[in-house]
């Protein structure tokens, strides 16, 4: 395999604000005129060590105190039952229920104040690489809330995505094996030795780490009972269920044939046979390189991000500034080949509107229409990505969300933030327009832009490009 | 209908225009929308000298339906040993035959197979069967278990090759993603959540001159790169379907109910029937529902995932016949698998293979079709398939759109015996 061959700027190709814009797009939201003017000035080499700085991961948010009273009301009437002699299934004993409902109410609210709170994040920090990683690892390592059912659970997965975010994949693994919303959603916590589930020995393989083609169906078999007993500490309590435990009495410790490896393999020794078979660096740095550069990558580049993944043992930040350095990222076929996500989409519109203080709970709650509905990726295979975002529908309502954020409904935008038409085509677009768009706006706008010429600008097929 | 010109000539011919003059093609473009768009054209439905042709729905129960507990063949003691807590008690089945009977969810189902509606195609794969969901949706969606052909979908491929006046709204899926089925190199589906939002609404006061701006803008343009490329014509499909979705939108509120549950699933229903009686220029719909991966505690899951199932197309079914829809409409069910034979340890089950079909309405022959596989004879515990489903997919597409299959699934597959040989129209002989 060949290195990426970097990016060096010269007279007739110079670092400038187009490339700026391009590399501030891919690894954040919606960069804003005086963000992409510092890199430009920076340099692409300083705008890298700017972007890898990241901040320890933030505080847990005041959002779950609902939640953990409700929580406390049904393990208190649990325990009151056991004492009881009785064995309580929740949810179904009769004194029970009502307070479950309750319990998963506080839940369904604090999971929408979590998108919020992680929205809020994704427009303010001053380390949006460390965010969009957040988010490209719950894609890829996905977790329902709509199966997990416990904000809590899904905020310290989050927060395991924004610790590992660009360190070392190895480890991230590691975490997610133990992750308690990670075993319920693909039900590892029922795995137990000679009651096999699969679930999770399959998508480990097929989407988190190799690609399919390169095991057997006797590999995710014999993986399943390598992985029985990684499970959750106790059932019946909601920290019990939020915290791992290993239960050697359920692991089955016979001897598996994993991959060519034979012995008493238990995941550890599945994850460590994973991450030496030369399959999976590819699978990372196709699915990085998928996200951050082209949805139709060159080979070459998948290679050679693949290639230091292998070199470091798998170390997430040098593969992504081989790739961010890389000659290949700042020519056509990466430049303006991504479709925005709707996240990327709504974070940038209100960046660029200049909403101080935005109703992040009322976007939360419209990013559903649009295609991606942060904590409930559709299904285990995340989100599609690419030209999927886009149809009929979605650009509507695209449309749609553009318009209530100009008329005011989830804060008053900036307009003064917005200039002439040509200052606000560049605060948007980052870009030129074709003349005759052009046209087409200069002949609606006034002396000052219009809210439909901004809304216009929101709808120009320019603007759902990154 | 022979003056419209395809979406392919008008792709290169539309390009052509703009790249001519600068300030005219906004205009041209506009009448080639416009020439193109069979939405123009009244929407009534039966309207004289406008051709019945036949309408597929397509219904994915996404995720992998347990076919042995739908279809239960409750004369194999082999189900019920398998089976220990899963297993439906043969005393609650809805007897079908001597050998399998109905899930007892399934009451409005059983209703219109006593009224010769539904035909059940039983024991549908295709060999080596895939257990993963992503790749085994892809075979049923492509039509091609190998992965050599192209990737778009055998319903996307129907529209490119065989339906030349079906338009841009050939197909619709009732979902925000497009289901790769619809998928091929025209693009002539679109997907619609739900119609009374369908559409470019101005900001107020903007009104029509902004979206007269809104299609100007949406125009191509030479040079935009591949991706701006791919929104304008995605903008362009959308904008030439709203303003019908108006008028249907205006039905669906005037009528609430009508007779259907209160689900996501049952509505996605109503909207077809709507669009259907509307006289929509479409020939395929989509509508899936989701859940089917019973990995844990599947009892009453699986059991409300079946009413909703049933129940949803009764009601489509009754109000297709209220409105005298109910031949010109056929409802096929699919799922990526079955499930394994035995059951697991959490009270679920594991990803399997072979799973009955449903064909409901149309001119589907009822009654049970090819026979049960074998509960003993088995392949590392999942069911041996017995009727391949490009056998189904390539029945539907001749007997039922009338149209020449082997194009299209890449292959001749014999045919089942589950739809009446064809009497009327194929799909692209309208007009």
């Amino acid at each position: 395999m060949v290195a990426l061959e970097p990016f060096v700027p010269g007279p007739r190709d110079p670092w400038d604000a187009e490339k700026a814009a391009h590399l501030l797009r891919r690894t954040g939201f919606g960069p804003l005129p005086e963000e992409v003017a510092a890199s430009e000035a920076a340099g692409l080499q300083k705008t890298l060590e700017a972007l890898f700085a990241f901040p320890p991961e933030p505080p847990e948010p005041p959002i779950f105190d609902e939640v953990r009273v409700a929580e406390a009301r049904v393990d208190e009437a649990v325990a009151g039952l056991i004492r009881r002699g009785q064995r309580p299934a929740p949810g179904e004993h009769p004194e029970l229920r009502p307070l479950v409902r309750d319990a998963q109410r506080a839940h369904g609210r604090a999971i929408v104040a979590l998108t919020a709170w992680w929205l809020d994040r994704m427009a303010r920090t001053p380390a949006p690489l460390q965010e969009k990683l957040t988010l490209f690892w719950h894609g890829h390592f996905t977790t329902s809330f709509g199966d997990v059912h416990d904000a809590v659970a899904m905020f310290v997965q989050n927060q395991m995505f924004r610790r590992h975010a660009a360190g070392n994949f190895g480890r991230l693994l590691a975490a997610v094996a133990r992750d308690p919303a990670m075993l319920r959603y693909l039900n590892n916590a029922e795995n137990r030795k000679g009651h096999p589930n699969e679930n999770w020995a399959r998508e480990l393989m097929e989407l988190f780490t190799m690609g399919i083609g390169h095991y057997t169906e006797t590999d995710v078999k014999e993986s399943a009972r390598a992985w029985t007993g990684w499970t959750l500490r106790d059932w019946r309590t909601f920290a019990g269920r939020r915290t791992f435990a290993f239960k050697p009495a359920l692991h089955d410790a016979g001897v598996k044939t994993f991959l060519g490896h034979t012995g008493p393999l238990d995941g550890t020794d599945v994850m460590r046979i994973i991450l030496a078979h030369p399959a999976t660096p590819r699978w990372i740095a196709d699915r990085l390189v998928r996200f951050f550069a082209s949805p139709a990558p060159d080979p070459a580049m998948v290679d050679g991000v693949a290639q230091v993944l292998q070199d470091t043992g798998y170390e997430l930040r040098p593969a992504l500034e081989a790739l961010f350095r890389s000659r290949a990222f700042y020519q056509p076929p990466v430049m303006y080949a991504q479709v925005k996500s709707p996240v990327e989409y709504v974070v940038g519109a209100v960046r660029h509107l200049g909403i101080a203080a935005p109703d992040w709970e009322r976007l939360a709650l419209l990013l559903g229409p649009l295609g991606q509905r942060l904590f409930f990726p559709p299904t285990v295979a995340g989100w599609r990505g690419g030209t999927a975002w886009v149809n009929a529908g979605t650009l509507f309502a695209r449309a749609d969300l553009a318009a209530s954020l100009i008329a005011g409904r989830a804060g008053p935008p900036d307009a003064r933030a917005w200039g002439s038409l040509d200052s606000l085509l560049a605060r948007f677009l980052g870009r030129s327009l074709p003349p005759h768009r052009r046209a087409v706006l200069a002949r609606l706008n006034g002396s000052r832009p219009t809210p439909a010429v901004v809304h216009l600008v929101m709808t120009l097929p320019e603007y759902h490009v990154a | 209908m022979h003056s419209m010109m395809t979406r392919r000539e008008f792709l290169t011919r539309g390009l052509t225009i703009v790249a001519a003059g600068s300030t005219a093609p906004m205009f041209l473009t506009r009448t080639a929308i416009a020439l193109n768009n069979p939405w123009d054209h009244p929407l009534t439905a039966s309207a004289p000298g406008r051709p019945d042709w036949p309408i597929l729905v397509v219904v994915q129960m996404g995720g992998g339906n347990d076919g042995l507990n739908t279809v239960v063949p409750f004369a194999h003691d082999a189900y019920y040993r398998a089976r220990p807590h899963l297993a439906v008690p043969q005393a609650q089945l809805l007897r079908l035959t001597d050998e399998v009977g109905l899930h007892p969810s399934l009451r409005s189902l059983k209703e219109a197979y006593d009224d010769g509606r539904v035909a059940i195609v039983q024991g549908v794969g295709y060999p080596n069967p895939n257990r993963s969901h992503f790749r085994s949706m892809e075979i049923w969606q492509t039509a091609d278990p190998a992965g050599t052909g192209p990737r778009t979908g055998w319903l996307g491929r129907l529209f490119d090759s065989e339906c030349p006046d079906c338009g841009q709204t050939a197909g619709i899926t009732l979902s925000p993603d497009m289901p790769l089925a619809l998928q091929g190199t025209s693009g002539r589906a679109i997907a619609l959540e739900a119609p009374e939002r369908f559409g470019f609404h101005p900001l107020p006061g903007a009104g029509t001159a902004e979206l007269a701006a809104y299609r100007q803008l949406v125009a191509p343009v030479p040079g935009d790169g591949p991706m701006v490329d791919f929104l304008t014509h995605t903008a362009m499909n959308a904008l030439v379907a709203s303003s019908a979705m108006e008028r249907i939108a205006g039905r669906l509120a005037g009528d609430a109910g009508s007779g259907y549950p209160q689900d996501p699933f049952a509505h996605k229903l109503r909207i077809v029937a709507e669009l259907i009686a509307a006289g929509a220029p479409t020939r395929v719909y989509y509508v899936s529902l989701g859940g089917f991966d019973t990995h844990a505690a599947q009892a009453g899951r699986h059991d409300r995932l079946l009413e909703t199932l049933g129940d949803g197309l009764g009601a489509f079914l009754k109000d297709l016949t209220r409105k005298g829809l109910q031949d010109r409409v056929l409802v096929m069910t699919f799922s990526e698998f079955g499930r394994r034979v035995a059951e697991n340890a959490s009270g679920g089950t594991d990803h399997g293979t072979a799973a009955p079909m449903f064909l409901v309405g149309g001119s589907a022959i009822p009654g049970m079709h090819g026979t049960h596989p074998s509960l003993t004879d088995l392949d590392q515990g999942d069911l041996k398939y017995r009727i391949d489903f490009r056998s189904v997919y390539a029945t539907v597409l001749e007997r039922w759109m009338g149209v020449e299959s082997e194009g299209i699934l890449g292959g001749r597959f014999p045919l089942v015996d589950m739809i009446a040989p064809l009497k009327r129209a194929g799909v692209s002989s309208s007009g």
